[in-house]
């Protein structure tokens, strides 16, 4: 029987979870092997993001799995066919996120402070695409930033490189 | 902050530039030395090739993606405002040319952030540049090599460093006689903190000469090692026609090595102090894939590795100044482009000072 643990959620709603599939985080595991994790455990992220999460883990997890049980033989093709299996995944989770600006950037905070390096890394490259050959006006308004340029200060960084902003 | 680093990390170079104009904490970031590089740490392996485009006296140089099949500008004729530039080196995305049209002088840029340096004349006795990096003093430096068949050759180094005065900076010469004979088309390259080239000792025969790769410290600024070749003069069909290439291949040396008109062998230095090779790959032509590949002519290799996917690992081979490609996973397509490739570039945001 699987060990399980229960996860609340900023909005104190509360996720059943085994062991294995919420190790991968860092932060979660250190606080289980430091002996904090007794009942429920408290997580600075939304449950609408936690949810977000654990989906992520899960498929992580399933993955592993797997693995661990296949001997050699025909190993090859199923690897393949699981690696076309994790990209499709894999599109439809990242479709969902660029439809939801909000949980994508929710999620990228719950991944740093929960300490999960592949999904930071995925969500970083997922990003970075978005981002890709926008204008400086645009990303300002995804990501929320306030222009705190003077309209000189800009012009001097325009002038600085020339050519490199011309579309 | 993490998650703000590892988007940016993952922007190419050029992306970043216009960044800049988010914010004054992304500019203070991307502007600042540990950021780039990092960044050319993980953009390492996704250089691009420089061509050699156009049609006189339009011509320029022009970067191609081969990933994407996207070609850049490389202002380097409008950097200088001279209507001539001879690119002799590029390294991390920091390039190093010459203008014969303003009494041959030399200069280094990033042409991505458009600083330039100017760094003197090319004096007609030294005839190769190599542009290098010293990993104890954390700085570039360039080294100019003196060809002069049969007679003892001389080298001069000089460091890139980050004083904005105009006076050029000053050479430096270290090493007044070597009798390691360079080939007239040098071709070096840099490995783990060596350079490399192929060289050969000076006998009256030709027939008796040793063929070898020469190797220079660029820390200690010193000869080190004498590296045979995997393959001895006598029955090669290659060594006879000078036709070795070398190339860094993930940090390791390589060498190309035509083993007959249409098999090109590559291999691999495994072990410096007791040189050891493999052969890690076997390029073949399949004739009947148009027109054939001759490894007899002239021809250059360079590598383009793909990161994030080994299975895509691409050889592309310069032949008669045509670009094939190679990959791995199916050997014989390739493709075509046009101009003169030389050189691999990386867009960074490096800078020498």
């Amino acid at each position: 029987m699987a060990i399980m643990y229960a996860l609340k959620s900023s909005d104190n709603e509360i996720f059943e979870v085994e062991q294995k599939v919420i190790e991968q985080s860092e932060t979660i595991k250190k606080m289980i092997e430091d002996g904090a994790a007794t009942g429920e455990i408290p997580l600075q992220v939304s449950s609408k993001t936690l949810a977000k999460v654990l989906e992520w883990c899960k498929q992580r997890q399933h993955k592993t799995v797997e693995n661990e049980n296949d001997d050699n033989k025909g190993k090859r093709k199923k690897e393949r066919d699981e690696d076309d299996d994790i990209k499709e995944w894999e599109n439809k989770f990242s479709d969902e996120l660029k439809a939801d600006k909000d949980v994508l950037f929710d999620l990228l905070l719950a991944s740093n402070y929960l300490d999960l390096p592949a999904l930071l890394s995925f969500l970083c490259q997922l990003v970075a695409d978005m981002v890709a050959g926008k204008m400086p006006e645009e990303i300002r308004r995804m990501f929320n930033i306030e222009n705190d340029f003077t309209p000189e200060e800009e012009k001097a960084i325009t002038a600085e490189h020339g050519w490199a902003f011309q579309p | 902050m993490r998650s703000c680093i590892g988007i940016l990390l993952r922007l190419p170079a050029r992306d970043l530039i216009s960044m800049k104009r988010v914010c004054k904490t992304w500019k203070e970031f991307i502007d600042s030395r540990e950021f780039a590089r990092a960044h050319l740490k993980s953009w390492k392996s996704r250089f691009e090739i420089i061509l050699f485009q156009g049609v006189f006296p339009a011509l320029d140089f022009v970067s191609l993606d081969i990933r994407t099949n996207t070609h850049h500008q490389l202002p380097l004729r409008k950097l200088v405002d001279e209507t001539s530039a001879i690119i002799l080196d590029s390294l991390d995305g920091l390039i190093l040319f010459g203008v014969p049209s303003s009494g041959n002088k030399l200069y280094v840029c990033n042409p991505l952030t458009q600083k330039l340096k100017l760094l003197g004349l090319i004096e007609e006795f030294r005839t190769f540049y190599k542009l290098v990096f010293d990993s104890a003093l954390q700085k570039y430096k360039v080294i100019g090599f003196c060809y002069q068949y049969l007679v003892s050759s001389k080298y001069w180094v000089l460091i890139l460093d980050d004083d904005e005065e105009v006076k050029p900076p000053v050479w430096r010469e270290v090493e007044s006689r070597f009798w390691h004979c360079l080939r007239v088309e040098f071709a070096a390259v840099l490995v783990t903190g060596f350079l490399c080239w192929i060289a050969h000792t000076i006998t009256e025969n030709r027939e008796d000469r040793e063929v070898y790769i020469q190797t220079m410290d660029i820390v200690g600024e010193e000869f080190k090692h004498k590296i045979k070749l995997p393959i001895q003069s006598t029955d090669n069909y290659s060594i006879g026609c000078k036709l070795l290439q070398m190339e860094n291949v993930e940090g390791c040396l390589c060498v190309a090595i035509p083993e007959s008109q249409t098999e090109l062998g590559i291999w691999i230095l495994e072990d410096w102090n007791e040189p050891s090779w493999i052969k890690k790959y076997n390029i073949c032509h399949d004739p009947e894939l148009g027109k054939p590949l001759h490894f007899s002519k002239r021809f250059s290799i360079l590598y383009v590795m793909d990161a994030y996917d080994s299975e895509k690992v691409k050889f592309i081979v310069k032949i008669h100044g045509e670009l094939y490609s190679y990959s791995l996973k199916c050997p014989n397509p390739r493709e075509t482009c046009e101009g003169f490739p030389k050189f691999t570039y990386v867009p960074s945001l490096m800078r020498w000072d």
